[in-house]
């Protein structure tokens, strides 16, 4: 350093200091502007107010200490005397004459003296303040302003989110218990919709219209009684009160403050969560049972229930077995193969089944559904519901005639369906001579097999056959076969009509096989079998005859599911299903 | 007048006597006088551009004038060989009937020369007078011969007639110290144009400075100092004139083929030298070096395909180069 540069040195060195703060302070706000930015995201990304959490302040902590470090940088690292000269000169307009001078200290020669005398001159006048000020840079007031505007945004965004998580309740289990079982009722509704049955489409649309409508009431009503929020309902009794309670207010919440009380509103919410289920299970029921359209779809389904009880009466007068009404002209047995309808009707059986199992096993509907609470209330609502059906049906029918019952006969197990029906009000059938009026083939054709004169000729001198005037054959006569008395009446009561061919025919075979007929009226049955004159399988064992017979019940409960009432499928499905495992 | 005696001030003072002097003669083309005068003071050459009539020829001799200097003009043709410039040797006869060889001196040895729409000649031509403008020599069937000091050559082109003209190679158009624009002159300078030329009494232009003089005014301007930081810039700026270059500008990647050579970096500093000297300083600064960054470079970048086809004017280039530099 010469001695007559010393002022422009002791300028350059001010101008220096000058330029490292402000280097240091644009330093600092730049990693300000991008830490600003950087919380903001961080913010957007966390949802501050619902999960700050302890590395969150660690990292917002680091993050504010960044744009200190960088002001200590900036002041730490010293720019040097030629970018300080360069500053100066830039700044003061003395174009590059401080820095030329102090490019060429020392060095003599040329237009050099003049140059530093020059330089000299022209820089004692120079005001280092407002050469070097220590203003932020032009380019980063943009950033830092809308960073700071975008932290002033967000402080306010964690205020008013604070404010409106403090007033929000959480889903109460009314509103999933209503979710849910507005779900479910679109199950139905579409599994109804998929049957094709359009009253019980209409009635299930009104029902959910409803309960959507009480939805809607009860979240209306939970706005405007919002201020009121505090106060419990009456027949709710409000868990016991913590320990240390945190009322919200307009002060922000410190991060120790928002975990305890979120631990705290879980221990709530836990603690009272079995007592607003079954408070939510009262209230849904009450409102589903108070509603109208429950009253329609009542009686839209009841009514079905009313009509089948009413044919099953009919039936009664004009059977003397009420299964009959679900033989008619259905009954595969006794018009086609007894294979291929026992097949089929196995087959229909089996989906009866199933579709009986998914829509009345408890345990289909627990996996199915979701929320165990609306499981358990739908269920809740079905049980009651078919017990009150169940109960009006059979005040109904006893208040008529007497509800359709079920009785067990002997020591086996086996269900009488004969007490039943006498119970009932039906007469037995099995004692040809207490029938009324025969049936004859004329009038029921679809329901009495056909007989091959020969065959009913033939049959004429057997056991057990009992014919009923010329060309007639009695349903009573049918129960003629092998076996002891309480089985054959058993077989007489419960499939006589059907098994009826099989017995002649296994009979008729039975002869042919064993050479008791003559040869001319063997030839004569067996061309009548070969040209299907003689209908009707082979002689079928009483339980596949049985079997088939539950099937074929089932498949006609399937195909009339839409027109009979749950509870009477219900309760015919439980009485074969009875049969069947005994 | 000796090159010890000649001084900052004094550089000023002939510079603008210089300057008021042909201002006598030349109207308006203040620019142009003045890139004139500090190309021809910087020891360099100096290319003008501009259509016939403004008055460039009158400009160059009025320099030749004003400067007592041997002036010679060369109009450039298809046809011309280049020993129509530099000249040949001829045989002479003495008087006792002996032959010998006697150069005849071209037209390049003047001191001023006014290389008028030397785009016209060919290449070959051209070439003539690349040694003159560089070494300040020509060889002449093996000879050298230097030519008289201080040289000068300005040459003119005209931009708007191109058929039949030889756009001048790149080597020849970075010898040229700047290239100035005549503009065309407003309605105040036509009307002096008219008064001046339309009368009885024509302008004279007296001389101010003679050949020593200039050379000392040369050597003063040599010793301008340059800072660093400023030479810094100075080569950066030409360096950001080159597309291949870590500091060229996105306007240089797209439009320059090639940029300006170090002869570039070295009119920026002679130009920034004069500059800094007409405005009383002892020093370059960065600011000299933007000032005449224009005439400077423009002739020395190369578009390429895109620039051409878009006709992007090599000024604007220049500027933002400028523009976007940063100064350290």
């Amino acid at each position: 350093m010469s001695q007559p540069l010393k002022p422009l040195y002791r300028l350059v060195g001010v101008a220096g200091l000058r330029l490292r703060l402000a280097r240091a302070l644009a330093d600092g706000c730049r990693v300000l502007t991008w830490v600003l930015l950087a919380i903001v995201a961080t913010a957007l990304l966390i949802e501050v107010a619902r999960g700050l959490h302890w590395t969150t302040l660690c990292w917002l902590a680091t993050a504010l200490l960044l744009p200190v470090a960088a002001v200590v940088r900036g002041l730490v690292l010293s720019p040097g005397p030629v970018r300080a000269a360069k500053a100066l000169d830039a700044g003061a307009g003395l174009f590059d004459r401080v820095g030329t001078a102090l490019a060429f200290d020392g060095v003599e020669g040329g237009m050099l003296a003049r140059q530093r005398t020059d330089a000299l001159q022209h820089a004692s006048g120079v005001s280092v303040r407002r050469a070097v000020p220590l203003l932020l840079l032009r380019a980063l007031r943009g950033p830092v302003l809308a960073s700071l505007l975008l932290l002033v945004v967000i402080g306010l965004t964690l205020r008013f989110d604070l404010q409106v998580k403090g007033a929000t309740e959480p889903p109460t289990p009314l509103d999933v218990a209503g979710a849910d079982l507005l779900a479910a009722l679109d199950e139905v509704h579409e599994d109804a919709r998929g049957r094709g049955n359009k009253r019980l489409v209409h009635a299930v649309t009104d029902l959910r219209d409803r309960v959507q409508q009480i939805v809607d009431e009860e979240e209306k009503r939970r706005e405007e009684t919002e201020p009121e929020a505090e106060e419990p309902p009456e027949e709710v009794t409000p868990p016991p009160p913590p320990e240390e309670e945190f009322a919200l207010s307009d002060a922000v919440y410190t991060v120790g403050e928002l975990e305890a009380l979120h631990t705290q509103l879980q221990m709530e919410l836990t603690a009272a969560v079995d007592f607003d289920l079954e408070h939510v299970r009262r209230q849904a029921s009450d409102a589903i049972r108070k509603d109208p359209s429950f009253r329609d779809l009542q009686q839209e389904l009841t009514n079905p229930l009313i009509e089948d009880a009413n044919m099953f009466e009919r039936g009664q007068d004009r059977f003397s077995d009420p299964n009959d009404m679900f033989r008619g002209s259905k009954n595969a047995l006794s018009d086609t193969d007894d294979g291929l309808a026992a097949s089929q009707a196995s087959n229909i059986s089996e989906q009866a089944l199933d579709y009986a199992k998914r829509e009345f096993d408890s345990e289909s509907i627990m996996n199915d559904d979701k929320n165990v609470a609306v499981q358990q209330l739908f269920e809740q609502f079905l049980d009651q519901y078919v017990a009150e059906r169940g109960e009006q049906v059979a005040d109904w029918l006893a208040g008529k005639q007497g509800g359709p019952r079920v009785a067990v006969a002997d020591d086996s197990g086996m269900p009488d369906k004969r007490d039943a029906m006498a119970e009932a009000g039906f007469e037995d059938v099995t004692d040809a001579e207490t029938m009324g009026e025969p049936m004859t083939a004329e009038g029921e054709a679809q329901l009495v097999d056909e007989v091959p004169p020969g065959a009913q000729a033939m049959g004429s001198g057997m056991e057990g056959m009992v014919p009923q005037g010329e060309g007639e054959t009695t349903r009573g006569a049918q129960g003629a076969g092998k076996g002891d008395g309480a089985t054959m009446e058993r077989e007489q009561g419960l499939q006589l009509p059907t098994s009826l061919p099989g017995a002649q025919l296994e009979q008729i075979l039975g002869q042919v096989t064993d050479d008791e007929l003559p040869p001319e009226k063997r030839r004569e049955v067996l061309e009548e079998i070969a040209t299907h004159k003689i209908q009707g399988g082979l002689a079928n064992d009483f339980g596949d005859e049985q079997g088939n017979y539950f099937q074929e019940a089932d498949r006609l409960l399937l195909e009339e599911s839409g027109e009979l009432p749950p509870l009477f499928r219900e309760y015919a499905h439980d009485y074969f299903q009875l049969l069947l495992d005994l | 007048m000796s090159q010890g005696e000649m001084t900052p001030e004094l550089f000023g003072r002939y510079f603008a006597a210089l300057q008021s002097e042909v201002g006598k003669v030349i109207v308006g083309m203040t620019g142009v006088v003045r890139g004139s005068l500090a190309g021809m003071l910087a020891d360099g050459n100096i290319l003008l551009e501009g259509v016939p009539g403004l008055g460039k020829t009158a400009l160059v001799k009025t320099l030749g004038d004003v400067m007592q200097l041997s002036f010679a003009r060369i109009q450039f043709t298809p046809d011309m060989m280049p020993a129509d410039i530099t000249g040949t040797n001829l045989v002479m006869e003495d008087a006792d009937g002996r032959r010998y060889f006697e150069l005849q001196r071209g037209p390049v040895f003047n001191q001023v020369i006014l290389a008028d729409e030397i785009n016209r000649a060919t290449p070959k031509t051209q070439s003539a007078m690349l040694e003159a403008m560089q070494e300040r020599q020509v060889s002449i069937v093996g000879e050298t011969h230097p030519l008289p000091q201080p040289f000068f050559v300005v040459a003119t082109q005209n931009p708007l007639e191109m058929e039949g003209t030889y756009p001048l190679p790149e080597a020849q158009l970075d010898r040229f110290l700047m290239k100035l624009v005549v503009e065309f002159p407003d309605h105040g300078e036509m009307k002096a144009i008219l008064d001046r030329t339309t009368s009885t009494r024509q302008p004279v232009a007296g001389p101010v400075v003679d050949g020593p003089t200039i050379e000392a005014m040369r050597q003063l301007v040599r010793s301008v100092p340059v800072a660093p930081v400023v030479q810094d810039y100075a080569i950066r700026l030409v360096l950001a004139t080159h597309p291949e270059k870590g500091e060229a500008p996105e306007v240089t990647r797209r439009y320059v083929r090639y940029g300006a050579s170090p002869r570039g970096a070295q009119s920026l500093l002679l130009a920034g030298k004069i500059t800094a000297l007409l405005d009383g300083r002892f020093n370059v600064s960065v600011a000299d070096i933007r000032h005449v960054a224009r005439p400077c470079l423009r002739h020395r970048l190369i578009l390429n395909f895109e620039g051409e086809a878009e006709r992007v004017d090599t000024d604007s280039i220049v500027d933002q180069i400028v523009a976007e530099l940063p100064e350290a």
